[in-house]
């Protein structure tokens, strides 16, 4: 049952402030040559339905607790992807006035794909990588449930 | 008491079927699409059996009925599959097998889809809302006439002796109102089940699935299987009542021929589907509808004159 789920992973992408190219590779990813539905994959758009958050671009202080927030309405078990060097530590964007220099603190990261941009191959190999991670924590159930509102206020979600 | 069994049992394998037509379809599509598409035609039980394993979530400003409104319209689309005398037309009458019960089904889940997706507070679910009513506005005239034209020549509105006068060839193709009647109700069940010209299944937020934004997990899932259900029953009235070849009155090969038929119909709405652009709303409605309606008073016309 369990490897049947992994069969069937969805993707939500969400882009915060990078240059558009990691995005551009993304479609590519999704057309014909690399087709990701091959894997079952599917580019939902909507982070409620998504088991894979796909993040690019260096977290601009404006998307941070929109970030937070999509990442807080997918329900568990979730995986979330960075990709591109930029999400990893601002790349280009790095120490910028309106930057949070990548994702790290942010939300948790489980897979990071290299790159400036990165390859459709690296990036398929990481997607690959994060359905293997949420197969064991669908096994192990190593999730939070439910989420105070101390939490949240205090990664600003609920005070806006 | 046969008749209810019987009921039961076309549901259940239809409902067990639908997904696997549903995953023919995708990767027919994606063939078409010079993509490779998903590994098998299975996809779409994975889909479902993964839905019904995620966490469930609702919006704070949701009400009652947003929770539940997935399993009623599943019930309904059940409801309306098990009206269709696919397996028990060899028995004997019951009244619920009948068109009006189909009309009004119909329009129920329709509505219900509505006000879930409005009562759930996001804005593109509101604007699909509208925009599914509005396109109800237009189908339901062309549907309801093309409906009554059959039920004036056939003297009844219960499916079973339509689809009995069909077999015995009372009614039929021969009788030009009927033939008529058949063409625009075709396009009528086309465009209820929601596929590209007039909508595009698995696309943008205020589309069909936008309706469906804010739920997830199980609630998702269910409400899925209850969209596929109750395209393969407005599949399924077409076929009752304007399908030519009733071979046979057996309940199982019946129902096997069925599913054949609709899962034709099912798969070969793709070919529709992927050629062409979407319209817009009101543009390609404006067009289209008027000539279904065209067509739908031309086969009432006809009866009239008693051609
Ligand atoms: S990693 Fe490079 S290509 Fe990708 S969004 Fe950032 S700057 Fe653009």
């Amino acid at each position: 049952m369990n490897d049947l789920r992994a069969k069937s992973p969805w993707i939500t992408h969400y882009n915060t402030g990078g240059c558009n190219g990691c995005d551009i590779e993304i479609l590519a990813a999704l057309g014909p040559k690399f087709d990701i539905e091959r894997f079952g994959m599917l580019n939902r758009g909507n982070p409620k339905q998504s088991d894979i958050l796909l993040v690019t671009g260096p977290v601009t202080l404006r998307c941070r607790d929109v970030l937070r927030r999509v990442w807080l309405e997918m329900p568990e078990p979730k995986v979330v992807v960075a990709m591109g060097s930029c999400t990893h530590g601002g790349g280009v964007f790095r120490h910028l006035y309106h930057t949070e220099n990548g994702i790290d603190g942010i939300v948790p990261v489980d897979v990071w794909i290299p790159g400036c941009t990165p390859r459709i191959e690296a990036i398929i190999d990481g997607l690959i990588e994060g359905v293997e991670i949420w197969k064991n924590k669908t096994k192990e159930k190593e999730y939070m449930v439910g989420h105070s509102e101390k939490l949240l206020e205090k990664i600003g979600v609920l005070n806006d | 008491m046969t008749v209810l069994f019987l009921m039961i049992f076309q549901v259940v394998i239809i409902a067990l079927a639908a997904p696997f037509f549903d995953g023919i379809a995708r990767v027919l599509r994606a063939r078409l699409q010079a993509r490779k598409g998903p590994p098998d035609f299975f996809q779409t039980y994975r889909d479902i059996i993964k839905l019904y394993k995620r966490g469930r979530t609702a919006p704070k400003c949701a009400h009652w009925f947003f929770t539940y409104a997935p399993y009623f319209l599943y019930a309904t689309g059940a409801a309306m599959l098990a009206a269709m005398p696919i397996t028990y037309a060899g028995y004997e009458s019951v009244g619920y097998s009948d068109i009006f019960v189909l009309v009004y089904l119909a329009a129920l889940l329709k509505f219900v889809f509505g006000v879930a997706s409005i009562d759930s507070g996001n804005p593109f679910a509101a604007v699909g809302g509208s925009r599914e009513q509005m396109i109800g506005v237009f189908v339901e005239p062309v549907l309801i006439i093309s409906l009554l034209v059959v039920m004036l020549l056939a003297g009844t509105s219960n499916l079973i002796d339509i689809k009995n006068m069909m077999y015995a060839g009372e009614i039929g193709y021969f009788m030009p109102a009927f033939a008529v009647a058949s063409i625009s109700f075709l396009w009528a069940m086309y465009v209820e089940s929601g596929r590209n010209p007039y909508d595009l299944a698995e696309a943008e937020q205020e589309l069909q699935e936008g309706l469906l934004g804010e739920y997830s997990g199980s609630d998702f899932g269910v409400a899925q299987a209850a969209l596929m259900l109750k395209q393969f029953a407005m599949i399924g009235l077409f076929i009752t009542i304007f399908e030519p070849f009733n071979l046979t009155m057996h309940p199982i090969l019946s129902l096997i021929l069925f599913l054949i038929k609709a899962g034709l119909f099912y798969v070969g709405a793709v070919f529709i589907d992927n050629f062409g652009a979407r319209y817009k709303l009101l543009g390609g409605f404006k067009t289209n509808a008027t000539f279904a309606l065209g067509v739908s008073v031309v086969a009432l016309v006809l009866y009239i004159v008693g051609a």
